[in-house]
């Protein structure tokens, strides 16, 4: 029951997070980083059997595993991003969040571009 | 009909990888950006699959989406194939270097007068080289008599104790001591043995030699 654990963290962490952020507000945001990075080591195990299966489907479709890395990567930097506008946002620092979300979008194009050269070339060779 | 099953696996586990990679985008802003990429990645991976089934390559010198095993395998092939071939060479060199001993002892055996024991035939086998397989060098290994040990009579005569006959000043019990330890067989007999080989196996005499045990 390794959910209702990690429920039950979220919800104390949450409720800790809501009490100390009346009286200090910065203390409140170091306690929502804490917490995230706490729920992120929990299910850090996790991540490598469902990368095992990944790498397996990817093997028996003969894709190669550069390609796969560079998905991984770009869902890396996409929940990243997403972890840290969110704590942005909820200090409310909008615009910082905007930013970092940008930042991110042009670091996933970069990595696209190799991928996205490649379906253009193979579009312009299947015209007759 | 094979082909076509082949086809059907590949675009099964292709799609049942890109919904499983869907499930593990991020919920949010990011996610038609990832999903964008993911798309042109199956896109890629399906018409892959298709050129495989006609034979055509649509990758062009594009870096290899999929691994085809026939192209990364065909170094691997070589290689292995080189390397086999390599020992067999070897092994090949090895028999015929132990059926050229033998027959060199054979040949050894028409001298009855030299003792040939062993024989040892040297040859080239460095691969790529344009004399691959020829002998160098044969060595044979003659035997000395062996000595007959002190105080034990020989089997078709008995020792006789050395006599010293005294002409004038001159002992001749040294010269026959000499000759007592003088065993190995005459000069002419080995060079004919020498000259057999050399010219049995289209050697110079240089190349063959005696080596007294």
């Amino acid at each position: 029951m390794e959910v209702m654990q990690i429920v039950a963290f979220g919800l104390i962490a949450t409720v800790l997070i809501v009490v100390v952020k009346s009286q200090r507000p910065e203390l409140g945001v170091l306690l929502s980083v804490a917490a995230g990075v706490i729920l992120f080591l929990l299910v850090l195990d996790k991540i490598g059997s469902i990368m095992d299966v990944i790498k397996e489907l990817t093997d028996r479709a003969g894709i190669s595993m550069i390609y796969l890395g560079t998905i991984l990567k770009i869902i890396g930097i996409a929940y990243i991003a997403e972890f840290g506008a969110q704590i942005c946002r909820d200090a409310g620092e909008g615009a910082v969040a905007t930013k970092i979300e940008f930042a991110a979008k042009i670091m996933i194009m970069v990595l696209a571009v190799p991928i996205v050269v490649a379906v253009l070339q193979l579009l312009l060779m299947l015209v007759p | 009909m094979e082909i076509l099953r082949g086809l059907i696996q590949n675009l099964i586990i292709i799609i049942i990888l890109a919904m499983f990679l869907e499930m593990l985008l991020p919920a949010g802003e990011m996610r038609p950006y990832v999903n964008m990429v993911m798309g042109l990645l199956i896109i890629i991976a399906v018409i892959q699959t298709v050129g495989d089934l006609v034979n055509r390559d649509f990758t062009g010198a594009l870096p290899a989406l999929t691994e085809r095993e026939g192209q990364v395998q065909l170094s691997e092939i070589i290689d292995t194939g080189r390397e086999f071939s390599s020992g067999q060479q070897q092994i090949a060199i090895a028999q015929y270097k132990n059926g050229l001993d033998q027959q060199v002892l054979a040949l050894a055996a028409i001298h009855q007068e030299i003792p040939v024991v062993a024989a040892e035939v040297k040859i080239n086998s460095e691969s790529g080289d344009i004399n691959f397989g020829q002998i160098n060098e044969i060595i044979m290994i003659v035997e000395k008599e062996p000595a007959r040990p002190e105080n034990q009579p020989a089997k078709d005569f008995v020792d006789v104790e050395p006599v010293a006959v005294q002409v004038n000043s001159y002992s001749y019990t040294e010269g026959l001591e000499r000759a007592g330890s003088e065993t190995s067989p005459p000069r002419e007999t080995v060079a004919g043995l020498i000259n057999t080989m050399a010219n049995f196996y289209n050697l110079k005499p240089e190349q063959v030699k005696c080596v007294y045990r």
